[in-house]
């Protein structure tokens, strides 16, 4: 796994010119180099990860099965946060989804793995349309405030409609049901390496199709969004829906986050949508970095990380987080983050 | 040739003022016409208007032969117009390149294409080039927008306008805030990108070297209406504008060449001792990346009243806020009494004793015209340090000064016409006890009777031995009061000299005042 | 008939606790234009204090009502001097996400101190009885609430119609720039302004010890509901967030006679409403 400390917040303008060179007209030798030191990067991540069951033990298969839900979770809310700069207290609504709906397909409905993760992610993408509707008509601290309100809703659903969700005591027994592939082929998924090249394969899909769409036209019309609203509504876009597009994507990530865990844990209890789950992807997106890609997923490695050796030591954790979130929030504040997150100065 | 843009009777109204009152307009196809007028001639809001930011309370504004009046900004954008902005509005962390590549995605259709690779598009890429090119900033693609120089930056401000293939390109003070070199690259630049695109320019702007180097046709607006428009030349020598610019005759106001015609220059002046009261010395100040003051220096002595004169947009209010430390300096000094004051925080400055008047006036609307007056007494200590010559003000000496007030005492802010507001914002500066006052814009907006009652305002604080520091555009106005005055334009100071001196000089008046 | 008033109070005397936290939250964010995500934490944290405070001072309820909330404003003013101030000039997701920062903080630091589980209080005597009212017994506490509630409604506003430090915060809240030209101390009225939103989100918690078990998850629902109270009534207004505190402690008393599986999302639908029809809220000023 990259340990490498991604600097928070980094879009200065090194790492700009890095990850756009491509696009403009500056080219050179330079930029190709670093194209091939991170493709070789990547293969020899992707090589580790392949391996990692055979070598490693059980535990740290779970860990790192942890860390590839965190990071589809935290990079579903960072495509809203750091590319499009809408703030969500909530996420753990469509997390949650994914994990409920998942279990109760599989519990009730199918026998098969894909279905029933389909499934899940599918519902979570729903609540995501029609909760984003209503959010991103307003910005800023409303925009915020709305989605930690739906995150308590979908809570407080969670809790009290016992007859669906199971109340307090959860979606037990929820199976781990074996993967079938058109064409008569059958795995089984109870063995932990199993599920973990399942949900390794899953993973790298997505975040190649979010990678996609992030370096798109579509993506960049996002940032600009984000940038200046008002300058892109005069270049001709209508925001608004754009948004909206923008908060289904990142819907759809956090739900299938959610719907991978449903079968690895068999269980689903209401804590899954807490607004402390919500606040996860955003500790791990601000320790990984909101402008960068890769950022939330390095984010989340040290996240979890990070978090096993201190709940080792102590339960709070979110304290620890907290102050790390504060030292990081202060301590970034002047220099290329002032720059990055001052209010522009209006001329009269 | 088709009418490209008809206005017909478009009027808007923020409360009781009437930004736009009542305007008809027709531009054909093809050249530049340019928008100026003084402070409040209503530019902006009928550029908003215009664009889609606001909408009119009537009267019809037709695009191409179509009714746009009540259009949403993207639907106007798509079909063929396009803006720049004067507080520049560009895309801070993204490239050159993409910020110029949004817009022409957006023209292409292609922004929600959430699959190809953008490095992929070829024509795109080229539409992009092409316009990178034609505003000068090719070899710049690759830097984040934020790290450009501020001229570079309003070039990128026209380039995303331009990327949409605009028929109609509205340019809101395009020049604002730049230095002459930067101005001049901008000015070749835009002439050039007429040429290339054939596409119609409709440009507001307070630099007269801008206007009348790049229009074939100028609209000079005055309050809310068109007053004249016309060919350039038409336009310099038209009296009508030139009152407008220079003030008109007010009652009471003896006219020039009238021998009993004087200024204060006649009275018993305060002779101005040695040491100034104010010294500023080359300041200069950023709004962000605008270069507003490029080096202003400038000195007022004790007793004296000194006006800042220069069209709007030149920096005369920001050369008052940057004294009283609302924006402050980058560089240079600012010594009040022998201290150094630039950098310190507005509310020490003001218990050091200088007080200011904003152009809008800005008093608190929740309280009341007693309460506005009093609490600055809550703040600052009645007294100056020993050894001040701060005269005492109470509430009684500022109702003596300007009665209404009294009648008004008990009224909440918010209830006051903008004649009454002003004169509250002056007393309310007044009961801080300042030794200096910075009056901005006093005459502006006002009706003939408030000004007079204004001027004898201000004689009588002065006699009372305040000094004054005044910023305003009206020439005519600024005659009756002050002594001194410095001339403002881009950014620097033009002139510095009596008030009787300046008022003989035709053409620096022409230049630098009129039109 | 009796039981819809009945219930009436009931909704009345939970209003007031709405108002407190909702007040506190509309004041900083009508002055300092920020909106504290920890209040909710500091209405916790009051509850928590006045807990501890009670008990170190013998049992004195009253006391410790004293005392609980002034230490969350020394707590407050902590938050502004050394956090708050340093992020104004920055964008809104910065500031939202310091004060959540905080959110995290005191939750976890008020579990450390004084343990996950549930803390509840007797009633203080002298108010522990029941008053029959409407043919019903009401607890005279709830009672005592709904009046104090109005009290200090009553006091904030003649702070700020009626002496001079109520007058600058007014002053400021409308131009802070302005203000500064003419002499205010901004910096410190902010900091003062905050440490007194904080004292009402903590005078909210204390007060609502003898009603409900103190946990730490109680600054959560409490942050979200204030919000709500304070956008119907107009963010900035406290006239606003005392007429929207009424409507949602009724909406809820009466919610959960007749639609107790809605009844959370019925303040929720209303705050939807007031936002698609009126932003600005009731009360508040419409500000592009």
């Amino acid at each position: 796994m990259r340990k490498r400390r991604t600097p928070v917040f980094n879009s200065g303008s090194r790492q700009a010119l890095h990850n756009r060179a491509h696009l403009g007209v500056v080219g050179g030798l330079n930029e190709n180099r670093l194209k091939v030191y991170k493709g070789f990067g990547l293969i020899f991540l992707i090589a580790v990860l392949m391996v990692l069951p055979q070598v490693a033990s059980r535990f740290y298969v779970y860990i790192t099965l942890q860390i590839l839900m965190l990071s589809l979770f935290a990079l579903g809310f960072n495509f809203l946060f750091g590319y499009v700069g809408l703030l969500s207290f909530g996420h753990a609504a469509f997390y949650a989804t994914g994990a409920y709906a998942t279990g109760l397909i599989l519990k009730n409905a199918s026998t098969s793995l894909i279905p029933g993760v389909l499934g899940g992610t599918l519902i979570a993408t729903l609540l995501a349309l029609i909760i984003g509707f209503f959010c991103v008509r307003h910005t800023d601290v409303y925009f915020s405030m709305l989605t930690l309100a739906f995150g308590m809703m979908i809570y407080s659903l969670a809790w009290k409609w016992r007859e669906v969700t199971g109340g307090d005591d959860g979606l037990i027994g929820i199976p781990r049901a074996p993967l079938e592939i058109p064409g008569g082929l059958r795995v089984s998924m109870r063995a932990m390496p199993n599920y973990y090249y399942f949900v390794l394969a899953i993973s790298v899909l997505a975040i190649f199709l979010l990678y996609t769409i992030v370096k798109s036209p579509f993506g960049l019309v996002l940032q600009g969004i984000r940038e200046n609203p008002g300058r892109v509504e005069f270049a001709g876009i209508p925001i608004k829906r754009y948004r909206l597009l923008a908060f289904v994507i990142s819907g759809f990530f956090a739900g299938l986050a959610g719907a991978l865990l449903a079968p690895l844990e068999n269980t689903v209890a209401p804590a899954v949508a807490d607004w402390t789950k919500s606040s996860e992807p955003i500790l791990a997106s601000l320790l990984g970095g909101v402008y960068t890609f890769a950022g939330p997923i390095v984010g989340s490695a040290l996240f979890i990380l990070l978090k096993e050796s201190i709940v080792r030591r102590t339960e709070y954790w979110l304290l620890v987080y907290g102050i790390i979130l504060l030292a990081i929030l202060i301590g970034l504040r002047g220099g290329i983050v002032g720059a990055v997150f001052q209010r522009k100065g209006k001329k009269k | 040739m088709t009418e490209l843009l008809k206005v017909e009777a478009l009027k808007k109204h923020f409360g009781e003022i009437y930004a736009v009152d009542g305007i008809d307009l027709t531009l054909q196809q093809g050249g530049f016409t340019s928008i100026i007028g003084p402070n409040g001639a209503g530019k902006t809001t009928f550029i908003n208007l215009l664009t889609g930011r606001l909408f009119p309370d009537s009267g019809k504004i037709f695009f191409k032969g179509e009714d746009i009046t009540r259009s949403p900004i993207h639907r106007r954008v798509k079909k063929g117009m396009g803006r720049s902005f004067q507080v520049t509005n560009i895309l801070p962390r993204l490239t050159v390149f993409e910020n110029i590549v949004i817009p022409v995605l957006s023209l292409r259709n292609k922004s929600l294409d959430p699959i190809s690779k953008l490095g992929r598009l070829q024509s795109v890429r080229q539409s992009a080039e092409d316009i990178l090119q034609a505003i000068g900033l090719l070899d710049k693609s690759a830097l984040p927008a934020a790290t450009l120089s501020h001229g570079d930056q309003r070039l990128l401000e026209i380039g995303i306008a331009m990327a949409t293939h605009p028929t109609l390109l509205i340019l809101d003070e395009p020049t604002a805030g730049m230095n002459p070199l930067e101005r001049v690259h901008i000015l070749k630049n835009i002439k050039r990108l007429a040429l290339e695109q054939r596409t119609t320019f409709l440009i507001v702007e307070h630099d007269m070297d801008v206007v009348f180097s790049l229009s074939d046709r100028i609209i000079v607006m005055h309050r809310g209406k068109v007053l004249v428009d016309g060919r350039p030349e038409e336009i310099k020598g038209d009296q009508k504008v030139r009152e407008v610019y220079l003030g008109e005759a007010l009652p009471g106001m003896r006219c020039h060449g009238d021998p009993e015609a004087q200024g204060p220059g006649s009275r018993s002046r305060v002779p101005a001792s040695s040491q100034p009261i104010l010294e500023v010395q080359s300041i200069q100040t950023f709004y962000g990346h605008s270069h507003i003051l490029q080096g202003i220096s400038l000195d007022v002595h004790r007793g004296e009243v000194v006006c800042l004169l220069g069209r709007n947009g030149v920096g005369k209010t920001t050369t008052l806020r940057s004294i009283m430390g609302l924006t402050p300096p980058r560089s240079g000094s600012i010594r009040f009494q022998g201290q150094e004051i630039a950098g310190r925080k507005p509310y020490e400055i003001a218990r050091l004793g200088i007080g200011y008047v904003p152009d809008d006036r800005r008093i608190f609307p929740e309280l009341t015209v007693r309460q506005n007056l009093e609490m600055v007494r809550w703040v600052l200590p009645s007294e100056g340090p020993a050894g001040s010559s701060r005269p005492y003000w109470t509430l009684s000496k500022v109702y003596a000064l300007f009665p209404k007030l009294k009648d008004l005492e008990n009224q909440k802010g918010r209830h006051l016409s903008g004649g009454e507001q002003k004169m509250l914002a002056i007393g309310r500066a007044l009961m801080a006890n300042p030794d200096l006052l910075l009056l901005d814009e006093p005459s502006e907006g006002l009706s003939p009777l408030i000004v007079q009652i204004l001027k004898e305002a201000i004689e009588n604080i002065r006699s009372e031995g305040i000094t004054l520091l005044l910023a305003d555009q009206n020439l005519k106005f600024a005659r009756t009061v002050a002594d001194r005055a410095f001339i403002l334009e881009k950014g620097r100071i033009q002139y510095g000299g009596s008030m009787e001196d300046l008022w003989k000089e035709e053409e620096i008046v022409k230049k630098y005042l009129a039109v | 008939m009796k039981i819809l008033l009945f219930q009436g109070l009931v909704g009345l005397s939970e209003a007031m606790y709405l108002w407190l936290v909702a007040a506190g939250l509309s004041l900083i964010f009508g002055v300092l234009r920020v909106l504290n995500f920890a209040h909710g934490s500091l209405y916790m944290l009051g509850a928590y204090l006045t807990f501890y405070f009670f008990g170190l001072l013998g049992g004195n309820f009253w006391l410790g009502l004293v005392v609980g909330p002034i230490f969350v404003a020394g707590i407050g003013l902590l938050m502004e001097r050394f956090f708050l101030r340093l992020v104004y000039r920055l964008e809104v997701a910065y500031q939202l996400l310091l004060t959540f920062a905080f959110v995290l903080i005191f939750n976890d630091l008020v579990k450390l101190i004084w343990g996950p589980i549930y803390q509840a209080l007797p009633m203080p005597s002298g108010l522990n009885d029941s008053i029959v009212l409407l043919s019903r017994a009401y607890p005279a506490y709830n009672l005592f609430i709904i009046i104090l509630g109005p009290l200090i409604a009553l006091g904030l506003w003649l702070l700020l119609e009626k002496t001079r430090w109520g007058r600058l915060i007014v002053a400021s809240a409308s131009d802070k720039e302005m203000a500064s030209a003419l002499g205010v101390n901004v910096p410190r009225l902010y900091t003062r302004v905050f440490m007194l939103g904080a004292w009402l989100a903590a005078l909210g918690g204390a007060l609502s010890i003898p009603i409900r078990p103190v946990s730490p998850g109680m600054g959560e629902t409490i942050i979200i509901e204030a919000f709500i109270v304070a956008v119907i009534g107009g963010l900035g207004s406290l006239k606003g967030a005392f007429v929207g505190a009424i409507l949602i402690g009724l909406l809820h008393a009466y919610g959960v006679l007749f639609l107790p599986v809605f009844e959370m999302a019925l303040a929720f639908m209303l705050m939807a409403v007031v936002l698609i029809l009126r932003p600005w809220g009731l009360f508040g000023t419409r500000e592009t």
